[in-house]
């Protein structure tokens, strides 16, 4: 902390409406910028995987050497979508606009989710962050590591709810129609692993979307829902996230560690929330923020 | 009413058992050189990929433990 104006006496000396002025001061530092790395990062990790395709059908490619370069791909295909979900590359009205919704759109293909149902239950999920009944994630909660895999793979089981959330939230928000993504998304899914499949390219398919699926689904729940709101039992603004120190670091976390201030300003760019998170932690301490391994006192 | 049962059918566990593990698991069986004592790696891929498509469906878990 180099910043004489930012010791923890000199913060609880200021007003609770010069924090907050504070606060948003040096969050508006880190907003407003275009994440070209995102789009960058959403179109070549689609084109990628794209191309691991042709590769390994026409044998260029040893499909063991393609799966675990698509287990990334899929891995990788929700962040840049998740920028877009905010606006953050370009919001409403910005000549980017498009560019903003073109990445939303293509970026998750590999995940075989459509960007306007994750976009509107991920606006419910930031408005009722660990409510029970109306944050679409919440079932994603279990009190450590294993029984968060455990969970994770019972709950996409057929008789699973891991849909029933998504499709709620929709209905609650009177945007049900926009399940006809998902319904087309899944059709598209298993069009292609039957075709494939009953062409004599099942290995092919399992092992380029099926399975990296299932992969990338259970990597992102646990860095993206459950290790950043665990455990899950505050709803308040300064409560309802929590930063964490990652044994495998940020970018195998992907950035994840700093969720706290993706949920306190989420026009700050994933590639700004650590520099963001530094900057703010003395004041987000303040305010009783788990800083996790981040605290400087214990 | 009609395509509602149709989609739902469609992506039901027994179809995606019969669709998917089914063929899968005849060229893992193939890939694997497994020697059979009667029929092709597709009537075994087929009968594994049924039949866990049935428990699927019946118990609505693939693993068997059914979701709380």
């Amino acid at each position: 902390m180099n910043n004489p104006a930012m010791t923890k006496e000199a913060l609880l000396a200021l007003s609770p409406d010069a924090l907050d002025a504070l606060e948003r001061k040096i969050a508006g530092k880190y907003m407003h910028r275009v994440p070209w790395g995102a789009v960058a990062w959403a179109l070549s990790n689609l084109m990628v995987w794209l191309s691991l395709w042709p590769l390994v059908l026409f044998d260029y490619l040893s499909i063991w050497v393609a799966f675990p370069i698509a287990v990334l791909n899929v891995a990788l295909s929700y962040l840049p979508s998740h920028e877009a979900q905010h606006s953050i590359i370009a919001r409403e009205g910005h000549p980017l606009r498009w560019l903003n919704e073109l990445v939303g759109h293509l970026s998750v293909i590999p995940f075989a989710q459509p960007y306007r149902v994750l976009k509107n239950t991920h606006m419910e999920h930031h408005a009722h962050s660990n409510h029970p009944e109306l944050d679409p994630d919440y079932a994603v909660h279990a009190k450590d590591d294993w029984a968060f895999l455990k969970n994770s793979i019972l709950r996409r089981q057929p008789a699973g709810p891991a849909q029933k959330a998504y499709g709620d939230a929709m209905a609650r928000i009177g945007k049900s129609h926009m399940l006809i993504d998902a319904l087309l998304f899944n059709l598209v899914f298993i069009g292609v692993l039957f075709t494939m499949a009953w062409t004599g390219h099942a290995i092919e398919a399992a092992l380029l979307w099926w399975l990296p699926r299932h992969i990338a689904q259970t990597y992102i729940q646990y860095y993206l829902s459950w290790a950043p709101h665990h455990p899950g039992v505050r709803q308040e603004r300064y409560g309802q996230t929590r930063s964490f120190k990652s044994k495998v670091g940020n970018l195998l976390s992907m950035g994840m560690q700093y969720h706290i201030v993706h949920h306190l300003y989420p026009r700050i760019p994933l590639s700004s929330t650590p520099a963001a998170f530094h900057e703010l932690k003395p004041i987000l301490e303040i305010r009783g923020c788990d800083v996790g391994g981040w605290a400087e006192t214990p | 009413m009609q395509i509602f049962n149709f989609v739902k059918v469609l992506f039901s566990p027994i179809v995606f058992g019969l669709g998917f593990i089914g063929p899968l698991s005849a060229e893992i069986i193939t890939a694997l050189e497994i020697a059979l004592p009667i029929g092709t790696p597709l009537y075994w891929g087929l009968l594994i990929g049924g039949l866990l498509g049935l428990m699927a469906q019946v118990r609505g878990s693939w693993i068997w433990v059914k979701p709380s």
